[in-house]
């Protein structure tokens, strides 16, 4: 399920699929708030800030 | 400021709105403070997007008036903003701080002027006039407006500045009419469905760039963490009225409960009160001998009362669909490009049967190319992504291609009374109204239903059809709190063998 709701997949989402920009996609066992918890852990303060979404270039 | 919370910065006095002569906000009285945060709620179709237009002034057509207090400023962003076509992202985002943008643009032809040839007194006037306009930059912090701009931009996951608004999604359009808005800085910012089509992370920015917003925020949204996190009042509107609350989402959660309950108490109450006067008035004359015409009188007004109904809660039923194997669907090492973009690069999981997965992430990070693939409408360009052979597939998908001109019922049933629904033959019209449409409502022509409406009759199409894996593609979008409460609730009842 695509959502951004983050009340309704706490609620019912056993797995969280991120794309998390740069190409990278996380499989995580969890709802959205344990993601959450777990991405703050990993990024630290660049977690809060969003940006635009960078994708690897195939050619460089 | 100490005194300027409680303010009061805009009045809204006796204020009535009427679609086709019925009333969808009845006689509305109140104010709001300078600095509060608001959350409206209410069903759709419960006048929040017309109480925003109201208070924007866009809607003028209703009975009563508000008052801004002078000099101060409102600032609206619409569900659908129409923004100029003929110009760019950088352009529009540029209207937000257009005073600098013009002091910019003067300063640097201050100094184009200097090169030209002038008389002394010509040049001392240059001269004030440069040292004026800088001063006025200074002080509006404007020679960083760029990186500022830049920042917004980035932080709103803009499309990139040169890009023409014409070819913008929705979506898009709302990020760059947003990021416009919040350089306003309006008094009074009023905010429809702010979160819909911004990603998770966006929405946790927005939100505590609003919990420190100076002025006021007034939000129409279903988004409940939202709520919680921002409002600090909740404005409920219910069957025409307007009831503020001040608290969060979850404390009105609560005392709307007891409010409930009151208001069962009070109907069952009016039932006795009713029961004990037909009573009476059945009674022999000789019976009701000491009691007076007075009893009548209030029986008639005891029926005379208008008996509002209470919104009904919804039921979703979700057929289950045949048993699953243990393969669902599994992806590995899956790498996906468009054009010279990499979308997606060793991506690895396998989903258990029983799994839901929320698959979240920024517009265009190729959340549906995924779908796609799954559903094989695309080939990964790496690795494979493999389903089980009992998996069968059901896709609700954003793009809602619902014939205009059939009616819901139509649309849902095929026409047909009676549909199978996995092992059982069930009523048409009863299943229908499980998406909370009534028997009146599913008359209506498809082509003429909001954006929750026609999401709701998607809803209902897809999940007819007997699958046990299910890819939905945003579907809370629009919806409003009953319906995503009786969809959560479904989750339970699925079979354990379908994920979503």
């Amino acid at each position: 399920m695509i959502s951004h709701d983050r009340w309704f997949l706490d609620r019912i989402a056993t797995h969280m699929l991120a794309f998390e920009g740069d190409s990278k996609v996380t499989w995580f066992e969890g709802n959205y708030s344990e993601y959450e918890a777990d991405r703050k852990a990993r990024l630290g303060a660049a977690a809060d800030q969003p940006h635009r979404i960078k994708y690897r270039q195939l050619t460089r | 400021m100490s005194n300027e919370g409680n303010k009061v910065i805009y009045s809204m006095i006796g204020v009535s709105k009427f679609y086709n002569k019925k009333p969808v906000l009845k006689d509305i009285y109140l104010s709001y403070f300078y600095g509060a945060k608001i959350g409206v709620l209410g069903l759709n179709g419960s006048g929040k997007s017309s109480l925003l237009r109201i208070l924007a002034g866009v809607d003028k057509e209703f009975n009563g008036k508000t008052i801004l207090s002078e000099g101060h400023t409102v600032g609206y962003l619409e569900q659908e903003p129409q923004l100029d076509e003929t110009l760019t992202v950088r352009q529009i985002v540029e209207q937000g701080v257009q005073e600098t943008v013009d002091l910019l643009k003067e300063f640097e032809e201050i100094n184009m002027k200097f090169a030209e040839p002038m008389s002394d007194d010509e040049m001392a006037a240059l001269c004030d006039r440069q040292a004026q306009v800088q001063e006025k930059l200074d002080a509006q912090d404007a020679w960083d407006l760029d990186s500022r701009l830049e920042m917004a931009m980035d932080a709103l996951r803009c499309p990139p500045g040169e890009t023409l608004v014409s070819v913008l999604s929705g979506g898009e359009k709302r990020r760059v009419a947003l990021c416009r808005l919040l350089l306003q800085k309006p008094d009074i910012l009023l905010l429809d469905e702010p979160t819909n089509h911004l990603d998770a992370e966006t929405v946790g920015w927005l939100e505590q760039h609003l919990q420190r917003y100076a002025g006021t925020v007034i939000a129409v949204t279903h988004d409940r963490y939202f709520l919680d996190n921002v409002a600090g009042w909740i404005l409920e509107l219910d069957r025409g009225e307007g009831i503020p609350w001040k608290g969060n989402y979850s404390s009105w959660l609560e005392q709307k409960q007891e409010r409930l309950r009151q208001e069962e108490k009070a109907e069952s109450n009016r039932q006795k009160t009713l029961e004990r006067e037909l009573e009476w008035i059945r009674m022999s004359p000789k019976g009701r001998h000491a009691k007076g015409q007075a009893r009548i009188n209030a029986y008639e007004k005891l029926l005379g009362q208008e008996g509002e109904k209470q919104s009904r809660d919804l039921e979703l039923y979700i057929p289950p669909g045949p048993r699953l194997g243990n393969v669902v669907i599994e992806a590995k090492d899956v790498g996906k490009a468009y054009g010279d973009r990499l979308l997606v690069e060793n991506m690895t999981f396998n989903l258990p049967p029983g799994g839901i997965v929320g698959v979240i992430g920024p517009n265009g990070a190729g959340k549906t190319t995924l779908f796609r693939m799954i559903t094989g409408q695309e080939k990964p360009d790496a690795g494979t992504i493999r389903t089980g052979e009992t998996v069968k597939l059901a896709y609700v998908d954003q793009s809602r291609t619902l014939d205009p001109n059939k009616t819901i019922w139509e649309e849902v049933s095929g026409g047909q009374e009676q549909i199978q629904l996995g092992k059982q033959l069930v009523n048409s019209r009863g299943y229908v109204s499980r998406f909370n449409f009534s028997g009146s409502d599913q008359q209506k022509k498809v082509g003429s239903l909001s954006g929750g409406e026609r999401n709701r009759v998607h809803l209902a199409k897809m999940l007819r059809e007997e699958a046990n894996v299910i890819l939905l593609d945003e579907p809370t979008n629009d919806l409003d709190v009953n319906t995503m409460r009786a969809l959560e609730r479904r989750r339970w009842r699925i079979s354990a063998a379908a994920p979503w």
